[in-house]
């Protein structure tokens, strides 16, 4: 357990002295609803809607960005296969990414939350949010595998440029910024098969109390499974030409 | 027992094959080079001894354990040849990250302090010089007090005050009944440092002996003097070294008799050694460095 702790505590030490890293996950969102969502949520239901909308984009923010950033990495950077020679299982370091991602995951949607409160009509109940926390990383995890994916299958220059095309069109097409109904027209469409749009709806289902809509739920965990896939074969392909 | 064991391995890389039937052993406490030219397989060799690669033919035992097993990487450790740092973590961090891997870990301080690192304990580890650079890569290395140690070309980009740092901590880890296997470029460090070498050449050991042994394999020392006259040397091969001139020979002791029955008249006769740097090239071809 105490390797665990050493291993996390250096992913964290290392992600919170990154600025932009923090700046784009953490703070970003939280800055975006104040300027774009809270001059617009005159309502609580607006408030909350956007809430959750802003949350969603925080939290698949960290998780995408974690991810793609450590995959990316492992490729250009001889520290991975340093690690890689030290008396530790891989599933270590792997389940300190994973814990460093839940944690900055929670921190962005909480500071997305109290801003909110702070700044518009928001008022969600507790219990709203304890059900909304597990949904938002949960449902980040499909994201986590496009990260890799992004990662491995790019070449480390060309990784975070593509990441942040990603990142900023399925924000945008899913609805996260705007609501789908908003999106202009010939987006409209789209949206219906942008990931983060299933996602999006989902966590709206919560905040709206309302049943989980199951199409879009299926079509995340579809997604999830695929980028899982594709995610392995990646990182196996690249295993196999560095370390076989 | 041995710390190294390495019986019949190759490793293919697609089509070519980069190690061909390589088997050698070291026993505890010794240093041992392992010299080739660019591209002879040794970077791969590390690799494959450190668990990071599969041979494809072979076995590889580290203190009786496959490299692969996390028990067997408790034994040892590796000073890649470009480690690059996490770029915001600072020497004490990363220090203390490689010794949490270790049972029997040294103090990070008492560390710092032998690699001339105690001034820079705060520093982010990416921002120290070159030769900060590399000696925080062997005290990573050598912090958990392992029982074997892999060093590939550890002192490349090194000035001379951290030569010299690296290799009184190379000798007095040894002397503690560490292992090493160094690969170098630099044949005074490989000679200073060996107990034993290992000579590489297209993947396949060609040679394995002490200096002395690799040196006398080559057969020839150099005899030197100074000669007003040259042409009285016509009868022999020499190469001219400035005001001197160099004749190799197998004979020395024949080839000064030679010199006087021939009334050849010289000054400031030396015999001198081969270096093992000539020994290497006449094992491993022209053009190998």
């Amino acid at each position: 357990m105490k390797i665990f702790w050493v291993h996390l505590s250096a992913q964290l030490k290392e992600l919170i002295r990154q600025w932009d890293f923090v700046l784009l996950t953490v703070i970003f969102p939280s800055l975006f609803y104040f300027l774009f969502a809270a001059p617009e949520a005159n309502t609580k239901v607006i408030a909350n809607f956007l809430v959750g909308s802003f949350a969603a984009f925080a939290v698949f923010g960290v998780v995408f960005f974690q991810f793609a950033i450590a995959s990316s990495q492992e490729k250009s950077n001889a520290w991975t296969g340093y690690v890689r020679t030290l008396p530790v299982s891989g599933f270590i370091p792997l389940a300190a990414r994973i814990v460093s991602c839940l944690l900055f995951g929670g921190l962005s949607a909480v500071a997305v939350s109290l801003v909110a409160i702070k700044t518009s009509p928001a008022d969600l109940e507790v219990k709203t949010y304890m059900t909304l926390l597990p949904v938002l990383l949960l449902g980040a995890i499909p994201f986590g595998f496009l990260g890799l994916i992004v990662g491995y299958a790019v070449n480390p220059r060309a990784a975070m440029p593509l990441a942040n095309l990603i990142y900023l069109l399925s924000s945008f097409l899913g609805g996260l910024w705007r609501p789908p109904e908003l999106l202009p027209e010939s987006f409209k469409e789209i949206s219906k098969f942008i990931p983060t749009r299933h996602y999006g709806e989902i966590v709206w289902a919560v905040i709206e109390k309302r049943a989980w809509p199951m199409g879009y739920f299926a079509a995340l965990v579809f997604e999830g499974v695929l980028f899982g896939m594709l995610a392995v074969w990646l990182y196996q392909m690249e295993s196999k030409s560095r370390y076989s | 027992m041995n710390a190294i064991e390495v019986k019949g391995i190759s490793k293919n890389f697609g089509k070519s094959q980069v190690l061909k039937n390589v088997s050698f052993e070291i026993e505890p406490g010794k240093i041992v080079g392992l010299l080739g030219p660019n591209g002879a397989g040794k970077t791969t060799c590390i690799e494959l001894l450190t668990g990071l690669r599969q041979p494809s033919q072979g076995i590889i035992k580290i203190c009786q354990q496959n490299p692969r097993l996390i028990a067997a990487r408790r034994q040892f450790s590796v000073t890649p040849q470009h480690l690059q740092f996490p770029p915001n973590l600072t020497v004490q961090e990363l220090l203390h990250f490689s010794a949490s891997h270790y049972a029997l870990a040294e103090s990070t301080w008492a560390v710092a302090n032998r690699f001339g690192l105690e001034n820079d304990l705060k520093r982010r580890a990416s921002l120290l010089s070159g030769g900060q650079k590399r000696r925080l890569a062997l005290a990573l290395s050598i912090i958990g007090n392992p029982k074997v140690l892999f060093l590939d070309e550890p002192s490349t980009g090194l000035d001379i005050e951290s030569r010299r740092i690296l290799w009184r901590e190379v000798k007095e880890y040894a002397r503690r009944g560490g292992t090493v296997l160094i690969t170098s470029h630099y044949f005074d460090e490989i000679e200073s440092l060996s107990d034993r070498i290992l000579v590489l050449n297209k993947g396949e050991l060609i040679k394995t002996g002490s200096v002395k042994e690799i040196k006398e394999s080559y057969g020839f020392k150099k005899v030197t003097f100074q000669i007003s006259d040259r042409s009285s040397l016509k009868d022999f091969r020499f190469e001219s070294l400035g005001e001197r001139v160099m004749i190799k020979t197998s004979d020395p002791d024949g080839l000064v008799r030679n010199l006087c029955k021939s009334n050849i008249s010289f000054s400031g006769l030396e015999i001198l050694e081969t270096s093992l740097e000539e020994a290497f090239l006449d094992l491993t071809g022209p053009g190998a460095l």
